[in-house]
């Protein structure tokens, strides 16, 4: 059963225009000239109550546009949504009571105050029962773990600290759908992934549905089953999260830090007169070489190696499980494709579709 | 259309209950945040001395050379324990219209607006919650200053019974006129300017300097029908120079200056919500 339908949503911003310089300023204050930029271009879909939805897009594509007028912060130019049966926009303050919301840039913990303080306020915001808020709290602060946290005025914590916090938070009154704006934002690795993890519990243990939107290919990949991509205020895929995988996904850029010279793992291909990577697989005991197809050398300098593998012809475990019989790895760093190529494929994709 | 979510029923009492203990634990809270800042609140409130003795210089000289012993009814001493008062007043306004027009550009008025509470009465009780703590300062640095320089304080207990409501109505008055120019960040670039207009026509003609009976006309005339008269001179005389038609009057006209304002952040708030385009979306 849907709990969010969205039906032609959209919104268009008026923006003032200035030009360069003192006289264009001066020309704007006088006559000033306005533009319109549709930011949401009459976009449908609808969600069931505990999917968890990827919405992603670059910057400017309509993403928080689209959450603020579900959560009822913004008004629509054109176009309807239901968010559990309510009209954001009209019926705000009821709404409120069974969504949140988590801005990563965001806080609403009270600067100077320990986060207890925040929780003990939202309890009262959100009219709780003050006996099944305590359980609630503390039944979050084990699932958090910010037990240790909870004293410390909230400026002195860390972003991953503050971010498990601002989920708990969130999560006191037991929201059915809660709306995340980029939540790894600014996280250091593993506090990203322990976000991830805690995300994809919630909605496990929970049922609580998430509405996530993100930069990072790694937050959907591991945290969403359904994918929305959205782009210059257009979706442009609505698609299982694994068949993005596997069609978009697919493709990983690896950058290594090696002890010995990069160019001794390298030979050049007599064939094609391209430098290849030349290792054993690994626990071979015969002269084979590894199989290389779908392995790009991108960059070799000095001790420096950077590679794209395509994880459809060559998994990456069992090339990484062959460098490092070759040489010792001193750092390595394994990147999604940015968000920017997978939509330049998308629409290369569909336009090979419709030709 | 029927809702996925139901609210438990509550009858009225329960409703009015819940509803006021949500905006005052938002006081408790944000009064206990506004404790960090004690040692500012402090150091502005030794700016007091300063004031004060300035103020007594001043009006020495000027009783001195009109060779009198009160202007307008008030003595040195009224005169000194009403500005004591009215800086109290004016020294416990927290950058009201600064924290808004910055939670307007940077969106951190999401989380207010998507919270279920009222926006005008969370950051009211916000902004109560912050001046109290201010006010808990001043008051005390005000009368230990005012008594060590003219005396004990010119009143009686019904005259602070009947200061009370006309401070409370006062900083609601003033919460009204802030915000309404916090909001103004919907439609301008910078707000800062109407601040400044504001604030000033309050210290100069809402009576901060003077009690406005000492004033000539048509500038005391003038005064008296604005606004910035019911956030000063109205609790200010009725504390230091009590009489109870003033007190009635005076009440009068901030009931009024209320439902007035009160009307034009009404407007205001209405089409500002109607135009949020938070940064970032």
């Amino acid at each position: 059963m849907s709990i969010i339908e969205v039906d032609g949503l959209a919104k268009t911003f008026i923006t003032r225009e200035r030009g360069a310089g003192l006289a264009n300023s001066l020309r704007s204050f006088v006559a000033p000239r306005y533009r319109e930029r549709a930011a949401v271009k009459r976009i449908s879909f609808a969600l069931d109550a505990g999917e968890v939805l990827a919405f992603i897009g670059p910057n400017g594509a309509g993403k928080s546009s689209t959450i603020k007028m579900l959560t009822g912060i913004l008004y629509p130019s054109a176009g309807m949504a239901r968010v559990l049966g309510y009209v954001p926009w009209q019926q705000r303050r009821l709404l409120a009571f069974h969504i949140a919301s988590v801005f990563g840039q965001k806080s609403q913990l009270w600067y100077h105050l320990p986060p207890q303080d925040t929780f003990n306020l939202l309890a009262r915001i959100y009219e709780l029962d003050m006996n099944e808020y305590r359980k609630r709290r503390d039944f979050l602060i084990d699932v958090f773990d910010i037990a240790d946290h909870l004293q410390t005025p909230a400026r002195k914590l860390s972003l991953g600290e503050r971010m498990r916090c601002e989920l708990a938070a969130a999560l006191l009154h037991k929201p059915s759908i809660i709306f995340l704006d980029e939540p790894t934002i600014g996280l250091d690795v593993i506090a990203r992934q322990r976000i991830r993890d805690l995300i994809g519990q919630l909605n496990v243990e929970e049922g609580v549905t998430v509405f996530l939107t993100s930069h990072d290919a790694g937050d959907i990949e591991q945290v969403c089953r359904r994918a929305i991509i959205i782009n210059h205020g257009e979706i442009i895929l609505d698609t299982p999260v694994a068949r993005m995988k596997r069609d978009y996904l697919k493709v990983k850029t690896v950058d290594l830090l090696l002890e010995d010279a990069a160019d001794e793992l390298l030979k050049i291909d007599e064939a094609t007169g391209q430098r290849r990577l030349s290792v054993q697989p690994p626990g071979s005991i015969h002269e084979e070489l590894l199989d290389t197809r779908g392995i790009t050398i991108l960059k070799v300098k000095g001790h420096g190696l950077k590679l794209e593998i395509d994880t459809s012809l060559s998994p990456l475990e069992p090339v990484i499980a062959a460098i490092m019989e070759r040489c010792h790895i001193l750092d390595m760093t394994i990147a999604d494709p940015p968000l920017e190529e997978i939509i330049a494929r998308i629409y290369n994709d569909k336009n090979i579709g419709t030709q | 259309m029927q809702t996925f979510t139901a609210r438990p029923k509550r009858s009225g009492r329960q409703r009015f209950l819940l509803v006021l203990h949500k905006y005052l634990a938002v006081l408790r809270v944000s009064a206990a945040n506004n404790l960090a800042y004690l040692s500012e609140v402090f150091f502005r409130a030794m700016f007091l001395l300063v004031f004060i003795f300035v103020f007594l210089q001043l009006w020495t000289v000027t009783y001195a050379a009109k060779g009198v012993h009160e202007l307008g009814g008030y003595s040195i001493n009224n005169i000194i324990w009403y500005v004591a008062v009215t800086e109290i007043i004016a020294l416990s306004l927290p950058p009201l219209s600064r924290q808004i027009d910055q939670e307007v550009r940077s969106g951190q008025i999401a989380y207010l607006l998507g919270r279920p509470c009222n926006y005008v009465l969370y950051r009211f009780a916000q902004y109560l919650g912050e001046r109290l703590v201010r006010l808990a300062i001043n008051i005390p640095a005000a009368a230990i200053l005012a008594w060590l320089f003219v005396g004990p304080p010119p009143i009686s207990l019904f005259s602070v019974l009947a200061w009370l409501p006309a401070l409370f109505l006062a900083l609601i008055i003033d919460y009204l006129i802030y915000v309404a120019i916090g909001l103004l960040a919907f439609w301008t670039e910078d707000t800062t300017p109407f601040f400044f207009v504001v604030n000033r026509l309050a210290l100069i003609l809402g009576g901060v300097l003077a009690p406005l009976a000492v004033l000539p006309q048509p500038i005391r005339g003038i005064a008296e029908i604005l606004p910035f008269s019911a956030v000063f001179y109205d609790p200010a005389s009725t504390l230091i120079h009590f009489n109870v038609s003033a007190f009635g009057w005076a009440l009068l006209q901030q009931a009024l200056t209320l439902a007035a304002a009160g009307a034009l952040l009404f407007v205001f708030y209405t089409f500002a919500t109607r135009r949020v385009s938070i940064n970032g979306g």
